[in-house]
């Protein structure tokens, strides 16, 4: 072990030297200020500093997301005029896609096939509260603690991590620009402080010059394109004969709906009902099909960064289960899940 | 372009000469365009970063782009090196030094891999290689013990994609507007996601 120190010193010591120089020329990673110069902010109110900066500034930048062994980026521009909001993503690795929204109207390009997916998506950008009258306030699910300030994207940054009280949720660090509280970076991580996930702005210009006429013109203008509408039947658990045993702690049933068979990869011949469930910050989606031996295996749970699945047949049904949280909360949302 | 060193500790001496700014024209010339014409070249640079980092500060200290090579890394490591009794903390002092000698001899073999002529042609591993890709097949003999002592908390195995798959997740991630990080922060994550065409 020391003789391996002493090449490893000898063979770096260089690099190190040249590191220094480089992160220094970069600006170098901030340090972090004595906590006493924490904003005192209760969850509730960072989240909503949060949530309301990206609704309402404008900006474009270059957002990274990290998971697994894949890192996805994509080009956005964000504008915001009074209530309207608009916003146009462009995909910058896997097939070429551009996604364009209008408050909670959605329309996704795909040029190579020449496809357009036009889309509502109801309860878009609400705040979880609103959607949990009543319920398990998030505060008593997760912890907030202020750790420091960093820089992202040339932006300073206060850093705050959630961490969750009980072991059903991940914990979160988010990075949140200083002055408008924009959420530059986020990471997702397990019990064990592994990093499952993380996003983030590569460059952000806040307060951008971006022309919503322009952004208008371009999602109206799908000459070329096949447009399907993607309509997702509103119903309910109950209605289709589902139902909890009992609830998943600090979970919600948020919304129910019944994907029509275009919606999806493969034709089948019905259709998919999706009940979602959210803790506030977690989203758990069960989808419940008709049992078909051809197509549905064994059972079986997976992860891609921070998102598990979990696959499983009760009775004539196969359930895959889909969320941001630890396996063993699926597996919950799996034995409690009954058919009525 | 002059003959370059053939060997391991060759190359890692004249990077390190490069990075001690002990190189004179026209070496460093040539030096700095390997480094910096390619991908593989920003990568060995971020890789350097990291290390800086690490030896300093005994963490990543920069979290750019970095952050995931060194998990990956460090997740190879971990199925590479995995006796029973191994403390599981990550900022176990050993298991860091292990860490910088496994980025170390990664480095060293994607310099090889990227600088010597032909290499990639002759043997099709270059690009793995310098993308500090680990170049184990999966489920090969080094994982396949891990995967089937799934420990709690343990890496979970990784998701095989098929096209049903994929549907219920993009159609999963849709909603990820249900929640308050998930909000806007989400829906560009759903939007950045890599996903497959329809």
């Amino acid at each position: 072990m020391r003789q391996m120190l002493r090449q490893m010193l000898r063979l770096f010591g260089g690099i190190l030297l040249s590191a220094t120089v480089l992160t220094q020329a970069h600006g170098g990673p901030s340090v972090a200020p004595p906590p006493s110069l924490a904003p005192e902010r209760t969850l509730h109110e960072w989240l909503v500093r949060m949530h309301e900066a990206a609704r309402r500034r404008t900006y474009t930048g270059t957002f990274v997301v990290s998971a697994g062994n894949s890192i996805s980026s994509a080009r956005i521009w964000h504008v915001c005029d009074g209530d309207l909001q608009m916003e146009r993503v462009e995909a910058l690795t896997g097939p070429p896609r551009s996604t364009f929204r209008r408050n909670d109207q959605l329309l996704t390009l795909y040029p190579d096939s020449r496809l357009a997916v036009a889309e509502r998506r109801e309860s878009f950008g609400q705040f979880p509260n609103l959607l949990h009258p009543g319920g398990t306030a998030l505060g008593q699910l997760y912890g907030i603690r202020f750790a420091g300030s960093e820089r992202v994207a040339g932006l300073e940054a206060d850093v705050v991590q959630l961490r969750p009280n009980d072991a059903l949720r991940f914990a979160y660090q988010i990075w949140t620009e200083k002055k408008t509280g924009m959420v530059l970076k986020l990471q997702t991580i397990d019990a064990r402080g592994r990093v499952l996930e993380q996003a983030a702005f590569s460059e952000l210009q806040l307060d951008a010059p971006v022309s919503m006429t322009k952004l208008a013109q371009m999602m109206g203008n799908t000459e070329g394109y096949q447009v399907e509408r993607t309509d997702l039947v509103k119903t309910s658990a109950a209605d289709q004969g589902w139902g909890m045993k009992s609830a998943v702690p600090g979970f919600q049933a948020v919304s129910c709906y019944l994907r029509p068979t275009a919606v999806l990869a493969d034709a089948r011949p019905e259709s998919t009902l999706q009940w979602i469930f959210s803790d506030g910050l977690a989203t758990v989606s069960l989808f419940i099909e008709a049992f078909e031996p051809r197509r549905h295996g064994q059972p079986m749970a997976q992860a891609l960064g921070a998102t598990h699945t979990l696959t499983r047949r009760i009775g004539d049904w196969w359930l895959t289960a889909v969320g941001e949280v630890p396996p063993h909360t699926l597996a919950a949302f799996a034995q409690a899940l009954q058919r009525k | 372009m002059q003959t370059l060193p053939q060997t391991d500790e060759a190359l890692a001496e004249l990077v390190s000469a490069l990075a001690d700014g002990q190189l004179q024209d026209p070496e460093l010339t040539q030096a700095l365009d390997w480094l910096s014409q390619s991908e593989q070249g920003r990568q060995q640079w971020q890789a350097y970063h990291v290390l800086g980092d690490v030896l300093r500060g005994g963490r990543a200290l920069a979290p750019r782009a970095e952050d995931a090579f060194l998990q990956r890394l460090r997740d190879q490591i971990q199925r590479e090196s995995l006796p029973a009794h191994r403390p599981a903390a990550a900022n176990d002092r050993r298991f860091l030094w292990r860490m910088v000698a496994g980025l170390a001899g990664l480095v060293f073999v994607s310099l090889a891999a990227w600088q010597v002529p032909g290499w990639q042609e002759k043997f099709g591993a270059g690009p793995l290689l310098a993308q500090g890709v680990p170049a184990v097949p999966q489920g090969g003999p080094a994982s396949a013990p891990f995967a089937a002592a799934q420990a709690p908390g343990a890496e979970p195995p990784s998701m095989i994609r098929d096209a049903q798959l994929d549907a219920l997740l993009a159609a999963h991630k849709q909603f990820g507007g249900a929640s308050a990080l998930q909000g806007p922060a989400g829906f560009l994550r759903s939007a950045t996601f890599e996903g497959k065409a329809p």
